[in-house]
């Protein structure tokens, strides 16, 4: 018995050297020198610093505008996680059963996911514009509007919620796979037993699916938590090409990871800037862990008991 | 045989010579494409064998990167002059000086030197000291570009090309005239356009022009809180709250040089080098006209700037001095240099090269002579060696939009500037370990 | 009955349809401003009062598009860089997937969830020092760097790849356990193959991730070496630091096209792959 767990522990690592070497070798060691650096007061050009301890993250804990960052990083966070799986589920319930032109809908709905996230900032500057934008220019001919919206400027948190609602193909395909998953007979015999859509929907299918509503949520809200880019590609204020961190988002979409962003590469504050990044680390562990205890999502045990 | 070997040995032998001493020295320059087109590059590299020319895109998070590894590019596009003080004293410039004196392309006495004045800092002052570069073109970024056709609708007589105008309150009156709204309060045309990536330049000026400094206290390191140096921020703000200037309410999709362009601004405040970005517009020549940058009031004294201009400056712990140098110097003297001499986009920064300014048109002939004209009276903006000229930028444009929407008043919006800026000065000298 | 439950059925399908229709306009619209800008002139970018729809459609600005970022130059680049990080980012996470889904030791479930943490950790803490540390030893600017960046796999795709591993009944492997053979001869033999709509969504998500990064090309990468990613994010502007739209609307149609055709090329066993496997958890 002893010999089988011997080999099992050397196989099991062996198979885990290349993520354990990369982890090391990429990971461990710049993680230890950052966390370093972020107690020190180094800024990126400095002639000489000093270790100054936690003042960094003293710093970032009471600095009002680090506050609010975090407050609306976390609302925004929330909102685009629940929309976007709000979305997926729904369409893909319209796509489940047979609707002509499944395959076509599901590659055009999926479609957007797959274009870098620069450049759908790009395409969404230009399309939510208020004088030269194509949002407006449909909405007021349609009649929907009576003039046209400046999107950017009045609406800076929506348009950048519009833009991660665009790219939940994610969703829909994960909630497709989940739906494939419900077995028919169960359908059937709630319809037998005289069950409506409704009820079908209620008692059956969300359920089945929590599994994956729950495993989207957590991603979701670990990936949305870190938005950094967006707040500045559909910065109203940007124009010109060159130097994108200059200006300063407005503030309900200036989330923590912009911030620290800005902090590093156009204020040059290194240890200060890595320091809220790390805050942010701690913040997202800590949502996940409560997160992952209220679902009463345990990641392994299932896949033991599988076996 | 023994010849056959010989002279095998000796080819040999040669080869190895040849390679160490024909050894390709790598020269990287840190410089957008536009300025530095590919087909420029390769005509250095054929041109000079022993030198590898490579263009790496600029981009301030690899800058920022490089400069913490040690490794930055040996060449570097430094877009405002003027933050020379911020990097010297980093020590991340290289001292220049005797490479430029020895030089046989770009000579010390043909260096422009009011208009470069950005590259040289003795660690408190520019314009004497150390040269850390020069710049590829200078400007005079005050002086106005007028749609002639919209003065003319408007009732209002050009400018003259020879006396400023001023701010207090000839521009603003000017630019209120020239606004023009639709009856839902939507501005077609702006007046004057606020460019908030310039503003501290041109407040800098005024504040010189009477004697003010932005910094309370002799080694530049806290705002100078003086209500004189507040009003000139205010004026500015002026125009965006009163819908002169594009703002939050009615937002320009582009930047004011696109505008103006599209016939959308009546007056730009860019500089000579606009002038060649214009004449992509049919008859530009007779549609826009040009005049010298403003004086504060009447009788007060004429104070320009040219922002330090955008140069070329060597990262201090260049491996390859002798060689980026040549690459330097051919960027600034050597062909390169006159090619862009003769489009018109920039006052060269060698006296030499002047003449190759473009004088064929009446358009071309005043922005020269205004841009001359300007030129004489060329101060180097109030930089603080604590902070780049960024700060101020973020700061105005972080807080404008409230003070435009009302929530704040314009005392409110200057003292949340200043503190904002005295907040990155106070890293700054942490920086300088003082 | 039957008749009005399948008149039931079909105008069910009808208002889906419907509903299909209007969700996928909707999406539609920002691709057609993305196309119509593409084929507008620099005046009608920013005319006032907005010209929505180009008076003359300028089909060269997709020449232009091409020519003045060098597209075939990067697109070359980009196509390597991305082909060096996925091909052993499929093998790193594979693997990692296996080990965590087939061996029982204590440790596991602690090591999994540093790897799950590892997702948290912005990407900005580990680049900037990482690249330094590369930098001062020589070796950046080389693209076989994304060689090694790529053998560690990524959280994501051991997750997915643990999940799959997970469906196949142990049977399998003790069978071939009790005829003699050794770990890895299963593994590639039986266990590799089992997993292949696994590989191809990883193999997707991977390459349309390192498609799309900007920030490792740009800092360990200069010059003629780096991506398109990096050269589309400044290249279409002018001289005058003008951002040329127009010219970039059609210039990214160009950059996310070979995504796009890889999609296509892959699709059904893509959604397959996803859809089963399983992200139950």
């Amino acid at each position: 018995m002893g010999r089988i767990k011997a080999e099992n522990r050397r196989s099991f690592y062996i198979f885990l050297a290349p993520w354990i070497a990369g982890f090391l070798a990429f990971q461990l060691a710049p993680i230890g020198w950052g966390l370093l650096t972020s107690l020190t007061n180094r800024m990126a050009f400095s002639i000489k610093w000093k270790f100054i301890g936690l003042k960094n993250y003293e710093s970032v804990l009471t600095n009002p505008d680090v506050l609010y960052a975090f407050m609306i990083t976390f609302v925004y966070a929330l909102l685009h996680t629940s929309l976007a799986i709000l979305t997926g589920l729904v369409i893909a319930l319209l796509l489940e059963r047979k609707v002509p032109g499944r395959g076509v809908f599901r590659t055009i709905l999926y479609f957007p996911y797959m274009l870098p996230l620069v450049a759908v900032g790009w395409i969404f500057k230009i399309f939510l514009d208020r004088d030269t934008g194509f949002l407006n220019e449909v909405l007021v001919r349609l009649g929907l509007l009576k003039e046209a919206v400046p999107w950017l400027q009045k609406y800076p948190l929506q348009s950048i919620l519009a833009l991660a609602l665009w790219q939940s193909g994610w969703s829909l395909v994960i909630f497709l796979g989940g739906l494939a998953t419900v077995p028919n007979e169960l359908y059937e015999a709630a319809t037998i037993d005289g069950a409506g859509y409704g009820r079908r929907l209620r008692h059956i299918t969300l359920p089945l699916l929590s599994p994956f509503i729950f495993f989207q949520f957590v991603a979701s809200m670990i990936y949305a938590m870190q938005t950094f880019i967006q707040p500045y590609l559909m910065n109203p204020k940007s124009h010109r090409g060159e130097n994108l961190f200059l200006e300063t988002p407005p503030r309900e979409t200036f989330f923590v990871m912009a911030q620290a962003y800005q902090q590093v590469i156009e204020k040059h504050r290194f240890a200060y800037g890595i320091s809220m990044l790390w805050t942010l680390f701690a913040v997202v562990l800590i949502i996940t862990v409560i997160f992952i205890r209220l679902g009463g999502f345990v990641v392994y045990t299932e896949v033991e008991e599988k076996r | 045989m023994k010849l056959l070997k010989m002279v095998l040995v000796l080819a040999l032998l040669l080869l190895a010579v040849g390679v160490v001493f024909g050894q390709k020295k790598t020269v990287t320059f840190m410089v957008v494409e536009a300025d530095l087109p590919k087909a420029f590059v390769d005509k250095f590299n054929s041109a000079n064998p022993d030198i590898n020319l490579v263009r790496t895109e600029e981009d301030w998070t690899k800058w920022t990167a490089d400069a913490m590894a040690g490794s930055a590019s040996d060449l570097i596009r430094m877009g405002t002059g003027t933050n020379t003080a911020y990097f010297s004293k980093r020590g991340l410039l290289y001292d220049m000086t005797k490479m430029i004196q020895a030089s046989k392309i770009v000579k010390m006495d043909d260096i422009d030197k009011p208009g470069n004045a950005a590259y040289q800092f003795d660690g408190n002052d520019f314009g004497k000291g150390a040269w850390y570069g020069i710049s590829k073109d200078y400007n005079n970024i005050g002086c106005l570009t007028y749609n002639k056709e919209m003065f003319k609708a408007a009732g209002v007589a050009y400018l003259s090309e020879t006396k400023p105008i001023t701010y207090y309150d000839e521009l603003y009156t000017l630019a209120k005239k020239l606004t023009k709204k639709e009856s839902s309060g939507k501005v077609t045309v702006w007046g004057y356009d606020v460019y908030n990536g310039w503003v501290q330049f041109l407040v800098s000026d005024m504040a010189t022009a009477q004697g003010i400094s932005f910094y309370a206290d002799a080694k530049k390191s806290v705002m100078n809180t003086d209500p004189k140096l507040k009003d000139l921020w205010k004026y500015w703000t002026r125009f965006q709250i009163e819908d002169i200037s594009s703002n939050i309410r009615n937002p320009n999709s582009g930047w004011q040089g696109s505008a103006f362009q599209s016939d959308r601004i009546a007056i730009a405040q860019l500089g000579y080098w606009y002038g060649a970005q214009l004449q992509s517009n049919k008859g530009y020549n007779e549609k826009y006209g040009w005049a010298p940058t403003p004086i504060v009031r009447t009788g007060a004294k004429r104070v320009t700037n040219t922002l330090g201009a955008t140069g070329i400056v060597m990262y201090s712990k260049t491996k390859v001095p002798k060689e980026a140098f040549r690459v330097w110097e051919w960027y600034m003297g050597g062909e390169y240099g006159l090619e862009r001499a003769r489009t018109g986009w920039g006052i060269p920064p060698l006296l030499s090269l002047r003449k190759y300014l473009p004088e064929d048109n009446a358009y071309n002939k005043s922005r020269k002579a205004i841009a001359f004209d300007d030129a004489k009276y060329f101060v180097s903006w109030q930089a603080s060696p604590y902070i780049m000229d960024t700060p101020f930028n973020t700061a105005y444009g972080k807080h404008i939009d409230d003070l435009v929407k009302g929530t704040i008043t314009a005392d409110k919006f200057v003292d949340l500037m200043f503190a904002d800026i005295n907040v990155d000065m106070k890293a700054g000298r942490e920086e300088l370990g003082e | 009955m039957a008749m009005l439950q399948s008149q039931r059925m079909r105008l069910a399908t009808a208002v889906k349809l419907v509903v299909l229709i209007i969700f996928v306009a909707i999406f539609f619209l920002p691709l057609v401003s993305m196309i119509v800008t593409s084929l507008k002139t620099m005046e009608e970018l920013f005319k006032y009062p907005p010209i929505v729809f180009p008076r003359n459609p300028q089909w060269g600005n997709y020449v232009t598009a091409w020519t003045m970022v060098r597209f075939g130059h990067f697109l070359v680049n980009s196509l390597t860089i991305s082909i060096f990080y996925t091909v052993p980012c499929i093998f790193g996470s594979c693997f990692a997937g296996y080990a965590f889904s087939r061996f029982r030791v204590r440790e596991k479930s602690g090591i999994f969830m540093v790897v799950l943490s590892t997702m948290m950790i912005p990407q900005m803490v580990t680049i900037i020092p990482l690249y330094i540390l590369i930098s001062k030893i020589g070796l950046a600017d080389k693209q076989w760097l994304w060689l090694l960046f790529g053998l560690q796999g990524t959280p994501f795709l051991i997750f997915l790849f643990r999940q799959y591993f997970s469906t196949i009944p142990i049977s399998f492997e003790e069978s071939a356990r009790l005829d003699g053979a050794g770990r890895f001869r299963i593994f590639f033999a039986i266990m590799f193959p089992l997993v292949q709509t696994a590989v191809i969504v990883a193999g997707i998500f991977a390459f349309q991730w390192s498609w799309a990064d900007y920030l490792q090309p740009v800092l360990f990468l200069k010059g003629e070496k780096v991506t398109l990613a990096v050269k589309l994010a400044i290249g279409y502007t002018d001289q005058k630091e003008n951002v040329l739209h127009h010219i970039g609307m059609a210039g990214l149609l160009y950059y996310t096209a070979p995504i796009i055709i890889i999609f296509f090329a892959l699709q059904r066993r893509f959604i397959a792959g996803l859809m089963s496997g399983g992200l139950k958890g």
